[in-house]
């Protein structure tokens, strides 16, 4: 994963670049070899002088191949990378900043320094009289614009002119990827535009890049996943499905809720217990988010939405976070409870939300435990879970309902710590109150000893 | 607050001169430059006179639907000769002193109608829309020294026309100049159920383009400015400004899932390199309308000479089989006004200097001096040319800056020698690429010098080259202007 403290650059570049040629041939072999030769043809371009990279609000243009650059009293041949961020404007979260020290881990927001990809149409490789080229036996135009996004690690120390020449390496092998895709899904005259997304891997701490297809679905590109599961050694838990790509600075700022809490704070000894967490990202919901006042009564159902809102970030499915009302009306649906329940308080458990998971095609496990003083002999049953499914677990007793988002287990002598997402939080959706207030490991004492509770544990659906 | 116009010395010798000779009911045309408050007149030249040599008719009352139609062709004629930021302003018109007072208004305003309609023919732009539509028609009356103008609003016929004075200025000054060297490359696929596969209207498929050109980002001597700002700003001299264009970013639509796959009958392919100019009056010019100006003689030459080849094609009916090549004519420019501005024309390395001598005698009225030719462009594409060469090996030799592409004009200059071309592996050695007309007078030569030795301290810092080279190249264009006169 992107370490949180990181003092690394990420320099993100993109463009949209054009494939347009014309051609004899109309099968698809044709279409094919037309598309890869024109490839060939931008990779060359990407390679000479004509090939620019422009600072996003800045006014810094730079011509990786021969050097030059508009402001070169500030950046010169041997500046280090720190003198783009005096002349690009970065993405960063400085929200972060404001995260207690005493509570999270260590944090350095992330510097996105964003660059687009530009040709320079006054510099000309091939100089020649201007020529009206006719071809009566032209049958087919082709026209694609790639969406180029590349994305590479510097050190503020590293030389810019080795950075500069490791982007144009970079944007070649992303071109080259592309044009894989091309040949890989291109049936009949149907070409789908490549598309690049970036995950987070447990072993990398940089982001690794895939290129899919677009107008396809997340199951039919479930062979492709396979193949690079294969590739890059990951095991059967999902990390390269497109809605998993990595949130930018920019994303989590435009975001309306706080994603993934639990990664700010630290875990318990690893010396002492075995820690299993939730796979993946979330969204945290919790009491009087969107001006709705559920205040007493509606922790359930806010559990809920982050449970729903994991398959949403996994890609299983793809719906708005929804209501209280409109979790009321799919009880109705599923026939579990009566009308009435619409537009009440009436609270709701964990088999009301195995029926809505049912609902959206997904099944859940329920363990009951007799009293809160025997959580910890479940504890194997959750290290399980979170080991093999990964999903948010909802912990529903009389009154209050948990989100658990994972356990840390000292199997010799039986010790258990409890990751706690508090579906009771009332305050403001930034991160350093949530990290402040909402999310901690608690010990087998946070749970009413004398109380039965009912475990809502959602499965994760097959394949990766 | 109302448009002014101002005439300048050329243009009001000239139609003096027409009047003295007592040409009454000449018509021609008026050139100059559109500004936000103040149309500026540079040049003028009368319609020639049609093949039976009938004089014009004395009163512009009696001109028909072909005179009419004669001058419109005339000032298409020269719209092509037209670098960026000039266009075709009007008519004038040598009143006959029996002239009634009853102005003629329907013919006048038909001329400036048509006239206008002409030109836009050979345009692959439109005006914005808070470009003036202000089209006139000057009058030279015979009894007084009073030149009039009259000015049509084209798009809203209805609005008053309006009759002004025009001002006297010399506009010898210097104007600003902007320039590029820039490559087309552009797959107009025609449709399958096109009358014809190689004519005219495939022409069309440049709108697309022209709208990317129109689009781009630029840069002014290798710096971004702001379109609001001065173009003369940050520079002692009104040096000529070195323009380079980037594309456009384009914008990525979503929800687009496939490449686009069309069928066509046949393609039409643009390819190759034009060198382009605008002229912008004074020095208060803004970045943006320089760039516009710029951008705009872009789509004309690019246009112009596509036009050519398919109206030469015509001619010669020499499209046969799959597949064909034409070349399109090169663009030779010649400075023809004391303020620099230039016009231009199109012809073949090979074709001599009587052609644009003829051309320019009989569509601008004008004397032309073989030696005000500047084929700029044409030694380019012979020098730097790629056609045949290897390309890789031309790349060294390049003449690339930090300022886009510059050619030489190498008619006068001798072999360079050999110290100048310090490659390293790494950098691209500076070169000094300044346009040397042989008509330029010791003046400025200086100036050029001292434009060149400043560019070269400037390229030679950015690269890091030493001071050395930049001292070569003071004493070599020394040496050389002392060689010149």
């Amino acid at each position: 994963m992107v370490p949180l403290d990181s003092e690394d650059y990420l320099i993100r570049i993109r463009g949209g670049l054009s494939l347009d040629g014309i051609l004899r041939k109309t099968d698809e072999k044709g279409i094919k070899d037309g598309f890869s030769d024109a490839m060939k043809d931008l990779m060359k371009k990407v390679n000479s002088q004509s090939f620019v990279l422009f600072g996003w609000e800045s006014s810094l243009y730079i011509w990786p191949k021969s050097g030059f650059n508009t402001q070169p009293t500030e950046l010169q041949a041997n500046s280090s990378c720190k003198s783009l961020v005096k002349l690009i404007p970065i993405e960063v979260n400085d929200y972060l900043k404001k995260i207690s020290k005493k509570k999270s881990v260590k944090v350095e927001p992330l510097k996105v320094i964003n660059l687009e990809l530009l040709f320079e149409l006054t510099r000309p490789d091939v100089i020649e009289t201007v020529t009206v080229h006719n071809d009566q036996k032209s049958r087919i135009h082709f026209k694609l614009t790639l969406p180029v996004d590349v994305v590479i690690f510097a050190h503020p120390d590293d030389q810019w002119i080795k950075t500069q020449e490791k982007i144009v390496e970079a944007v070649s092998e992303q071109l080259l990827g592309m044009d894989q895709c091309i040949q890989k899904y291109t049936k009949g005259k149907n070409v789908p535009i490549p598309q690049a997304f970036h995950f987070e891997l447990p072993e990398s701490t940089i982001l690794t890049t895939a290129i899919y297809p677009a107008g396809y679905k997340e199951k039919d590109l479930e062979p492709q996943r396979k193949e690079l599961h294969d590739k890059l050694g990951l095991g059967d838990k999902p990390y390269l499905r497109r809605p998993m790509s990595y949130d930018f600075p920019n994303d989590d700022l435009l975001n309306k809720y706080v994603k993934t809490v639990h990664k700010y704070i630290p875990i318990p000894s690893t010396e002492e217990f075995e820690v299993y967490v939730v796979h993946g990202s979330y969204t945290f919901h919790h009491y009087l988010q969107d001006d709705i006042n559920d205040s007493g009564w509606g922790c359930a159902y806010r559990s809920l939405q982050t449970i729903i809102s994991w398959f949403n970030c996994q890609g299983y499915i793809d719906i708005p976070i929804p209501t209280h009302e409109t979790i009321q009306k799919m009880l109705v649906t599923a026939g579990d409870k009566g009308p009435s329940i619409v537009g009440s308080t009436d609270w709701i458990g964990s088999f009301e939300i195995r029926s809505i998971l049912n609902l959206l095609g997904i099944t859940s496990k329920i363990i009951s435990i007799r009293s809160g003083s025997e959580f910890a002999l479940s504890a194997r049953e959750l290290v399980q879970h979170f080991e093999v499914q990964g999903t948010p677990v909802m912990v529903g007793g009389e009154p209050l309902a948990h989100t658990l988002l994972g356990v840390a287990w000292n199997e010799e002598t039986g010790a258990v710590k409890f990751l706690i997402l508090d579906a009771h939080y009332s305050g403001e959706d930034d991160w350093a109150n949530i990290v402040e207030r909402a999310i901690d490991w608690k010990d087998e004492d946070f749970w009413d000893q004398m109380e039965p509770y009912n475990i809502c544990l959602p499965q994760r659906p097959q394949g990766i | 607050m109302g448009r002014s116009y101002v005439i300048g010395e050329y243009s009001e010798k000239y139609l003096k001169k027409l009047k003295a000779e007592e040409r009454y009911g000449t018509t021609g045309i008026l050139l100059g430059q559109v500004t936000l408050a103040k149309t500026y007149i540079v040049f003028a030249a009368r319609t020639p006179l049609k093949d039976q040599a009938e004089l014009p008719p004395e009163n512009p009352n009696e001109m028909n639907a072909s005179d009419i139609e004669w001058v419109s062709e005339h000032a298409r004629q020269v719209a092509r000769m037209l670098p960026g930021g000039i266009l075709v302003l009007g008519v004038f018109l040598i009143r006959p002193s029996k002239m009634t007072k009853e102005e003629a208004h329907d013919i006048f305003r038909k001329l400036a109608t048509a006239v206008e309609a002409a030109v836009a023919k050979e345009r692959l732009w439109n005006f914005t829309e808070d470009e003036t539509a202000e089209r006139i028609v000057l009058q030279v009356y015979t009894d007084s020294k009073k030149m009039k103008v009259q000015a049509y609003d084209l798009h809203n016929p209805q609005t008053p026309i309006k009759l002004l004075e025009c001002k006297s200025s010399s506009l010898t000054a210097p104007w600003q100049i902007v320039e590029a060297t820039i490559n087309v490359d552009v797959n107009i696929p025609v449709p399958v159920t096109a009358e014809r596969q190689f004519d005219k209207e495939s022409l069309k498929g440049l709108n697309n383009w022209a709208k990317q050109i129109m689009q781009c980002s630029y840069l002014i001597n290798g710096q971004f400015k702001e379109p609001e700002s001065l173009l003369g700003e940050g520079s002692k001299k009104k040096a000529t400004a070195e323009v380079q264009f980037l594309t456009a970013p384009v914008m990525i639509i979503d929800g687009e899932v496939d490449a686009l796959i069309e069928d066509c009958g046949s393609s039409v392919v643009v390819k190759g390199t034009v060198r382009c100019r605008a002229y912008l009056h004074g020095s208060k010019s803004k970045v943006k309308d320089a760039i516009q100006a710029l951008k705009r003689d872009v789509l004309n030459t690019v246009f112009i000479r596509c036009q050519m080849v398919f109206e030469d094609q015509v001619l010669n009916k020499n499209v046969e089989g799959d597949s064909s090549s034409l070349k399109a004519p090169h663009r030779i420019f010649a400075s023809v006004l004391p303020s620099g501005v230039a016009f231009c024309d199109y012809g073949f390395a090979d074709e001599g200097n009587k052609e644009q001598e003829e051309r320019y005698k009989e569509l601008l009225d004008y004397e032309l001096n073989p030696a005000q030719l500047d084929r700029t462009e044409e030694v380019m594409l012979e020098e730097m040319g790629t056609e045949e060469s290897d390309t890789l090996g031309r790349k060294d030799d390049q003449d690339t800056t930090e300022t886009g592409f510059k050619y030489k004009d190498t008619q006068e200059l001798p072999k360079e020698p050999e110290e100048e071309h310090e490659h390293s592996t790494d950098e691209v050695a500076p070169s000094f690429d300044i346009a040397f007309a042989a008509t330029y007078s010791d003046t400025s030569a200086e100036h050029i010098l001292e434009a060149a030795v400043e560019f070269a301290r400037g390229v030679a810092a950015a690269a890091g080259v030493g001071v050395i080279a930049v001292a070569v190249s003071v004493i070599y264009f020394g040496n050389f202007i002392g060689a010149s006169v």
